[in-house]
C-alpha cells in the first residue's frame, strides 16, 4: 500500500465515522432502540389482580429502570379475552433491556409486590416475548 | 307495579342513560377504539418483499381506508426473525375495522398490488390476529 492509499483510506474512514455520527445523531440516539412485546398468558381468574398489580405499581417500577410503556391491551375475544394481557416496552438497546430487567428482578418495590401479589399463587402462567426493531419505513412510537 | 315504581324505574333508568353519556363523554371517542395486533408469517424468502410491499404500497392504502398502524416491527430473534412482520393498527371501532378492512380488500388498487407482488408465488402462509383494548391505565398511543 503507498502513500497516496493510506491516505485515501484514512479519508474514507473519518468520511464513514463522521456519516454514522450523522446518522446516529439526526435519529436522536435511537439507532439501538428496540421494542418489546410481552404477551402474559393468566391463570384462571387471575387477570383482573395482574391488571390491578400493573396499573398500581408494576408500570411505575418499569418506568423508573427506563423501561417505557409503549401501550397495555386486553384482547377483546376469545380464547384470549379475559386471560391475557398485551403489553410493549421500548428500551434504548437490547444490551439496556437486559440490564434494566436484572434490575427490576431484584428491585425492593417489585420483590415485595411480587410476594404480596402472589401469596395465593402465581399469576401469570405464561410469558411470550418477542424483541424487535422498527422497520425503515415507519416512525418511532 | 304502582305509579312509585314506575317513577322510581324511570328515574333508574334515566340516572343509567345519563351514567352512560358521561362515561362516553370522559372517555371521548377513546372508548370505542380498538387495537388490531396483526402478526404476519411470510413463506420461506418471502420477507423482504412483504415488507417492500407494506413499506411502498400497504401502509399508504391503508391510511386511504382509515387504518392507522402505530408502527411496524420486526423479530429479532429466532424462531421468528427473518420471516415475521408484526405492527398494530387502531381503528375508530370494531364495526369500522370491519367495514374497512372489507374496504380495503375490494379496493382495485390493492388487489393489483397483490397480485404484483405475488406472481412467484403467495407472500404469506398465515397472519395472526388479535382485537384489544387499551387498558385505563395505558397510555394513549
Amino acid at each position: 500500500m503507498n502513500r497516496r492509499n493510506v491516505l485515501q483510506g484514512i479519508g474514507a474512514a473519518m468520511m464513514l465515522s463522521a456519516t454514522s455520527g450523522l446518522a446516529a445523531q439526526a435519529a436522536g440516539d435511537d439507532t439501538g432502540v428496540v421494542y418489546e412485546l410481552r404477551i402474559y398468558h393468566t391463570y384462571e381468574g387471575k387477570l383482573e389482580p395482574l391488571l390491578k398489580r400493573f396499573r398500581e405499581q408494576e408500570t411505575k417500577i418499569f418506568e423508573r429502570l427506563g423501561m417505557h410503556g409503549v401501550g397495555y391491551w386486553t384482547p377483546d375475544d376469545e380464547p384470549l379475552k379475559g386471560r391475557t394481557l398485551v403489553y410493549m416496552l421500548r428500551h434504548k438497546s437490547r444490551e439496556a433491556a437486559k440490564e434494566s430487567w436484572a434490575k427490576f428482578g431484584k428491585d425492593p418495590e417489585w420483590v415485595k409486590l411480587k410476594a404480596e401479589t402472589e401469596a395465593n399463587g402465581p399469576l401469570v402462567e405464561k410469558h411470550d416475548i418477542t424483541f424487535m426493531t422498527l422497520t425503515d419505513f415507519c416512525p418511532k412510537v | 307495579m304502582d305509579r312509585r315504581e314506575v317513577l322510581q324505574g324511570m328515574g333508574a333508568a334515566m340516572m343509567l342513560s345519563m351514567a352512560s353519556g358521561l362515561d362516553a363523554q370522559s372517555g371521548g371517542v377513546k372508548s370505542e377504539l380498538v387495537y388490531e395486533l396483526r402478526v404476519y408469517h411470510a413463506n420461506e424468502g418471502k420477507l423482504d418483499a412483504l415488507v417492500a410491499r407494506f413499506r411502498d404500497h400497504t401502509d399508504a392504502l391503508f391510511k386511504k381506508h382509515g387504518m392507522v398502524s402505530l408502527a411496524y416491527w420486526l423479530p429479532t430473534d429466532e424462531p421468528l426473525k427473518g420471516r415475521t412482520l408484526i405492527y398494530i393498527l387502531k381503528h375508530p371501532s370494531r364495526e369500522a375495522a370491519i367495514a374497512n378492512w372489507k374496504a380495503f380488500h375490494d379496493d382495485p388498487e390493492w388487489i393489483k398490488v397483490s397480485t404484483a407482488s405475488e406472481v412467484n408465488g403467495k407472500l404469506v402462509e398465515k397472519v395472526d390476529s388479535t382485537y384489544m383494548k387499551l387498558t385505563d391505565w395505558s397510555p394513549v398511543v
